[in-house]
């Protein structure tokens, strides 16, 4: 029988759930760390199995990252294994010898969420006064050593009619802009999500942006959810929607060891914990992540079945479908379906 | 057919308004035959050199957010 080899390789660990922010839409619940997060030698073990696994890229995430004393020992062993690290932020906490720091990891991206157009905005979404202002900074000084900096830009509805001033202030910066979409899970209430229209609106500008600014002025995409195969806009992510990646091509690795195929789904996903089986045991599992390495057109929802893209798309984001519709692979924001319920209709 | 792209001409226009967006610049927003081409060059680039030069590959760009590394190797000579 064949067998396929799939290979996690893009990883997200959160590193720790230990956090010095509260934010609205935090999807993870974060602010105090859990009960056993892994130890430093325990991450250390994780950074080596995953680079046998063939892992690519490493993102360190939180919680907030820098809270951990050994964030920069991770991401210089990660580096050393011959893999990428990417470390995202929420900024405060970057100074110059954070900055020193970054240089010599050579980071594949350094992230910085910026959640509105204005300090009041960002501070309330973020419940830390003086949170926008430091970010505005810290990205200066970020560009000024050279270092590969994106924001990313999460939007509900109380913050998404500020996607132009925001705008304003990261064009020919030299700055990648990432646009996704708060998901209704974690802390964040549903009735902030973007209505279809308003996620529509959302998708509108960054096509807009595309075409009225060269990539040089604005490098801008919309996020995995973000999508998918539209009749009328050209692509928000860039590069085609290839369905998604959890278990296939990425993993996610909770700060206590557990192991989901992304991040961002609940914990139903879990798979194990590495503390109990080896990441490589999970991971070659053949029962592991079977919602998408056994997946099959038949368990699309209903509009997606009659998508002539839905075996492609699977659905869209699993975590948008099953947090709004407790089903998997029938993802309701999608453009191609707010079209022909709301425009072509 | 006019009829219908009039109409959906008139949707993308109010959808923009919530963003600031004139008239102009919702309806330039449609995808063209040139997005769909250059569409095609990107994967073609991509699957030539994505999975050498782009370490998380989509799901890698999706996720975690995308580099400026990842902007220069889809775009090269724009950067």
């Amino acid at each position: 029988m064949f067998i396929k080899n799939y290979k996690p390789i893009s990883v997200v660990w959160e590193t720790t759930l230990n956090c010095n922010m509260n934010c609205m839409h935090c999807g993870s619940s974060a602010g105090t760390q859990r009960t056993k997060e892994l130890t430093t030698n325990e991450g250390l073990n994780l950074c080596e199995d995953l680079s046998e696994l063939g892992t690519k890229l490493i993102s360190l995430m939180g919680g907030e990252a820098l809270l951990r004393k050994d964030w920069n020992i991770l991401a210089n062993n990660i580096r050393d294994l011959g893999m990428n690290v990417t470390l995202m932020s929420n900024g405060w906490l970057i100074n110059e010898k954070t900055i020193s720091e970054l240089i010599k990891i050579e980071p594949y991206a350094v992230t910085v969420s910026i959640d509105g157009g204005i300090a009041n905005t960002h501070d309330a979404i973020r419940r830390l006064e003086g949170s926008f202002d430091r970010c505005i900074t810290i990205l200066e000084l970020l560009t000024k050593a050279n270092l590969p900096v994106t924001v990313i830009t999460t939007v509900h509805k109380r913050n998404f009619k500020e996607l132009p001033l925001l705008r304003d202030i990261l064009l020919n910066k030299k700055i990648a802009w990432q646009i996704q979409m708060a998901n209704a899970v974690g802390r964040f209430p549903k009735s902030l999500i973007l209505s279809k229209e308003e996620f529509y609106s959302v998708a509108l500008f960054v096509a807009s942006c595309r075409k009225k600014y060269s990539i040089k002025e604005l490098p801008i995409m919309g996020a995995h959810n973000f999508g998918y195969h539209s009749r009328i806009l050209p692509s928000i992510m860039v590069l085609p929607w290839i369905g998604c990646q959890a278990g296939l091509t990425a993993l996610g690795v909770q700060s206590d060891g557990g192991i989901k195929g992304c991040l961002s789904l609940p914990d139903e996903f879990i798979e194990g914990n590495i503390l109990n089986r080896g990441i490589s045991e999970i991971w070659n599992d053949p029962n592991s992540f079977l919602y998408n390495r056994n997946f099959k057109k038949e368990e699309l929802g209903e509009k997606c079945k009659e998508c002539k893209y839905g075996k492609k798309c699977k659905g869209g984001c699993l975590t948008v479908s099953y947090s709004l519709t407790a089903k998997n692979h029938s993802d309701p924001y999608c453009l191609r379906l707010i079209e022909k319920e709301m425009i072509t209709a | 057919m006019r009829g219908g792209k009039e109409k959906i001409n008139a949707k993308l226009i109010k959808l923009g308004k919530s963003l600031e967006l004139d008239s102009i610049d919702s309806i330039k927003a449609k995808k063209t035959i040139r997005n769909v081409v250059t569409m095609a060059i990107f994967t073609g680039a991509f699957l030539i050199l994505g999975s050498i030069m782009m370490p998380g590959g989509p799901a890698g760009l999706y996720y975690t957010g995308a580099s400026i590394k990842d902007f220069r190797m889809l775009f090269g000579s724009l950067f």
